[in-house]
């Protein structure tokens, strides 16, 4: 049996807060305490917290922006913090991110295609026009949509561009960081929907991160509860929404029904 | 439409008066400028010479005109430079971060602390005065300056998503740098070279009025105004027309960089937010 | 105890609200719903004569009985934090980072009402008991930033019950807080407004929300009021298509998981985006995005037809004689 796809072991991260006052030792925050799952390929977790639970900085060490303090993420059986700059580089075409903000995640002087196609550039990939258009093929927009800027499209659409360029390199893993949770209802289910789509047709596995148990409900298999960067609760989704064990998790049910 | 600012209406109708009148000089002036004419010293205005002739006989418009270009261009080189230089640094700092990024700044700071003058006349004391040291010294007074703007912008542009999704997508930071980063910061960096600009103007202006700028026969707001300075009883307006050039030079400029930062990053703007 | 009568606010030729008509009951709880830029925000703007200088307002906006729409400002700042008072989204935004919270509550009890310091700082401390703040007369030393987001919003609420107002209006009270905040927010609300006899509008794009918190809802979809009625009825048997689709886009935590062929269960979705302000389709706003439209939809706008139990729906298919109406969908 080989590796699972990405397997996080018991990672902690901690912050430094400013000190407080001149000879006290400045207090420190643990973001992640101790954190451990193993997702398989093709397979979708969703992480539920609210803010301050320690969701974001554990999706910021899957993505190797940050290292943990103690602990290791494996992808493919390699630990991402060991590797050298240029490996990692190469290995970032395996694991891609999409972000929260559709409007902050583009950047508003590059055409969307110049956007799509910059994992591509770093790999130095061949038939780039070709793949773009691929991607844009791929998350509903047009290829001609490539030559326009960010501010031209809507929320909706600039989170299915972020989409293209997060799938463009074929990842076998993508990391959602509160992906829908800055647009409206009605585009939110579309996008859910092309992540399911994509998630079934290209064999993704996904961590989907969100403060909402119901969207996570409706597109993960597995399910993480965070609370002060403890996991309070793991485990099967279906299982957890009708047996929940933590009260933590019951009140989160209870807030997200109507 | 949103109304322009008045600053930066104002700004832009003096800059383009002076840099169009700097731009002439190169094609026209009234007359050749350092032409003397000793019989007709200290003439008043007349349709023969519009501001009259200073003590040598030589005619003051086209003075002030070749003046104005002079100036613009010591202003422009000294900018770019040591633009570049700080953009580079600053850039560099916010990139690598850490205590790279604290001794970079630190440094900058000590600069910052170093008086403009003393180090032009440092300098002048060293190579002989001339213009280039002039340059040079205006240069690099302006490092430290656009190294603190263009690391303080960077810093913010390097929290954006959209530099995330670079580095997901497997870039490093130098192309992060010159992809993402310099055209983000692109826009407080033009303010501050107008800024800047103002700054310069005056700085060539003052290292000239002390002989450490511009050397005769080329002329210089700064020359003309020390040399009037001993003329002040017999022939005042010789000492006012430069130094009004000087005051909407810089006025000019440096209203057009404060209405292009309000235009630009209506948070830092004072006069429109209600 | 307020009343909108057919009011409309024009930027230029785009219109954010289109003849919107409301009515307010003392002491009743109203939820308005929509997504981004369908004109719920507006309309709390209108209840508290804020509308930008830049709109031009017509209809009439009612406060017992008196129309206020072509008010002054000085007309208006009468009526405001006496009659009608506004809570906000973004609770540290609209608190003053420098000063106290106790002088900001004490702040309109000096001026508007004329007390002593002790007596504000009594009902400060009041206010803050019943809006649920714990250890209150310490909290009045804090400053904003040294208390949570919740206890941040409990404090505009008791700002704005300040002067006893009869009405009021929370635009997105509850969106930048964590859920569970949230959930005591919205009890909150509810529970001042019952003891207080205080009417409140509830503005949210969140159903679940507006669920919880209020009576009687109204959809709102591209400056028009679309369908309104009893909260529960509505939601739960929804007849505008609009509404239909807001509900069913909505991921519930229902009988997800996967169909039989293996694959996941897709939502509900409506198609397109929504429209900007300025690109609406003349007749029915929706008309373009919806699965039932029909010849009429694009050109005429449809009336409001009323149906059981207090229920109305702005919809062509709802008319009479409409060719396979609809409501059948749920």
């Amino acid at each position: 049996m080989s590796a699972p796809l990405l397997e996080v072991r018991g990672v902690t991260r901690r912050y430094r807060m400013p000190r407080e006052a001149l000879l006290r030792s400045p207090p420190v925050l643990t973001a992640v305490n101790d954190v451990s799952f193993v997702l398989e390929r093709g397979q979708t977790l969703g992480v539920v917290g609210e803010s301050g639970s320690g969701k974001s900085t554990l999706a910021r060490m899957i993505m190797a922006f940050e290292a943990p303090d103690e602990g290791a993420v494996l992808f493919e059986g390699q630990d991402i913090n060991r590797l050298g700059a240029a490996a990692l580089r190469q290995a970032r075409q395996r694991f891609q991110m999409v972000f929260q903000d559709p409007f902050g995640s583009l950047d508003p002087r590059r055409t969307v295609a110049w956007s799509i196609a910059e994992p591509l550039r770093v790999m130095r990939a061949e038939g780039i026009d070709r793949r773009i258009a691929e991607a844009l093929d791929q998350v509903g927009l047009r290829a001609r949509d490539g030559e326009k800027y960010p501010h031209e499209f809507s929320g909706g659409q600039r989170q299915r561009i972020a989409i293209a360029r997060a799938i463009v390199t074929r990842p076998a893993l993508l990391v959602a960081d509160e992906a829908v949770s800055a647009l409206d209802v009605s585009v939110q289910a579309q996008i859910l929907n092309l992540l399911m789509d994509l998630q079934e047709d290209l064999g993704l596995a996904m961590v989907f991160i969100s403060h909402d148990l119901a969207v996570v409900a409706c597109i993960c298999d597995q399910m993480l509860v965070m609370r002060h960067g403890d996991c309070v609760e793991f485990g099967d989704t279906a299982g957890i929404v009708a047996r929940p064990r933590h009260d933590y998790t019951r009140s989160l049910l209870v807030a997200s029904g109507i | 439409m949103p109304r322009l600012p008045v600053n930066l209406i104002i700004g832009a109708v003096l800059v383009s008066l002076v840099v169009g009148v700097a731009a002439l000089s190169l094609v026209w002036t009234p007359h050749d400028h350092v032409a003397m004419n000793v019989r007709g010293r200290f003439q008043g205005p007349s349709d023969l010479y519009w501001l009259g002739t200073d003590q040598l006989g030589r005619d003051v418009v086209s003075q002030l005109m070749v003046a104005a270009r002079n100036s613009m261009t010591v202003a422009l080189v000294a900018v770019l430079i040591g633009g570049s230089i700080g953009v580079v640094l600053g850039l560099f700092a916010s990139a690598v971060g850490g205590w790279v990024e604290d001794l970079v700044m630190r440094i900058a700071d000590i600069g910052f602390a170093f008086p403009a003058l003393l180090f032009a006349i440092m300098l002048s004391a060293v190579f002989g005065p001339s213009l280039t040291i002039a340059v040079a010294a205006i240069a690099f007074i302006n490092i430290p300056v656009f190294a603190r703007v263009s690391r303080a912008s960077a810093n913010q542009i390097w929290t954006r998503e959209y530099v995330a999704a670079a580095r997901a997508a497997g870039q490093g930071k130098l192309a992060i740098s010159r992809d993402h980063i310099l055209p983000n910061i692109a826009a407080p960096v033009i303010v501050q070279a107008t800024i800047e600009f103002a700054v310069a103007i005056l700085a060539e202006a003052a290292l000239s009025y002390l002989g450490l700028g511009a050397q005769p026969p080329s002329p210089s707001w700064g020359r003309m105004l020390s040399e009037a300075q001993t003329l002040m009883f017999m022939a005042p307006q010789l000492a006012i027309y430069p130094g009004l050039c000087i005051v909407l030079a810089v006025l000019g400029f440096s209203l057009l960089g404060d209405g292009l930062r309000d235009i630009t990053d209506p948070r830092l703007s004072r006069s429109r937010r209600a | 105890m307020m009343e909108l009568d057919r009011v409309s606010v024009a930027f230029g030729e785009a219109l954010a609200l289109r003849e919107a008509s409301l009515r307010i009951e003392a002491g009743a709880r109203l939820g308005i719903v929509g997504e981004s830029g369908c004109g719920k925000s507006m309309l709390g703007l209108c209840l508290m004569g804020m509308v930008p200088d830049a709109a031009v307002v017509s209809g009439a906006i009612r406060l017992n009985g008196r129309d206020l729409a072509g008010a002054s400002e000085a007309v208006w700042r009468r009526h405001r934090a006496r009659d009608v008072a506004m809570i906000f989204q973004e609770p540290m935004a609209a608190l003053n980072p420098l000063s106290r919270i106790g002088d900001t509550v004490m702040e309109p009890l000096l001026v508007h009402e004329g007390l002593s310091r002790a007596e504000a700082r009594d009902r400060a401390i009041a206010l803050f008991e019943e809006v649920g703040i714990p250890e209150p007369a310490a909290r009045l030393r804090q400053y904003p930033h040294e208390i949570s987001g919740g206890q941040r919003q409990r404090v505009l609420i008791a700002l704005a019950l300040t002067c006893n107002p009869g009405l009021l209006v929370a635009d997105e009270p509850t969106t930048a807080l964590d859920a569970n905040v949230a959930l005591r927010i919205i009890e909150l609300l509810v529970r001042l407004s019952e003891t207080r006899n205080m009417a409140l509008v509830f503005i949210s794009h969140d159903l679940a929300a507006v669920a919880r918190a209020t009576q009687t809802i109204a959809v709102m979809y591209g400056g028009d009021v679309v369908e309104r009625g009893p909260t529960a009825q509505v939601l739960s048997a929804p007849r505008h298509p609009y509404t239909i689709g807001l509900l069913g886009a909505r991921p519930g935590l229902g009988d997800r998981g996967r169909g039989a062929d293996g694959r996941r269960r897709r939502l509900v979705t409506i198609p397109g985006n929504v429209p900007p302000l300025f690109d609406l389709p003349a007749g029915c706003r929706f008309s373009g995005r919806c699965s039932q439209e029909i010849a009429q939809c694009a050109g005429t706008r449809p009336v409001a037809h009323v149906l059981d139990g207090g229920q109305e729906a702005s919809c062509h298919l709802l008319a009479p004689a409409a060719p396979g109406r609809a409501g059948a969908v749920t």
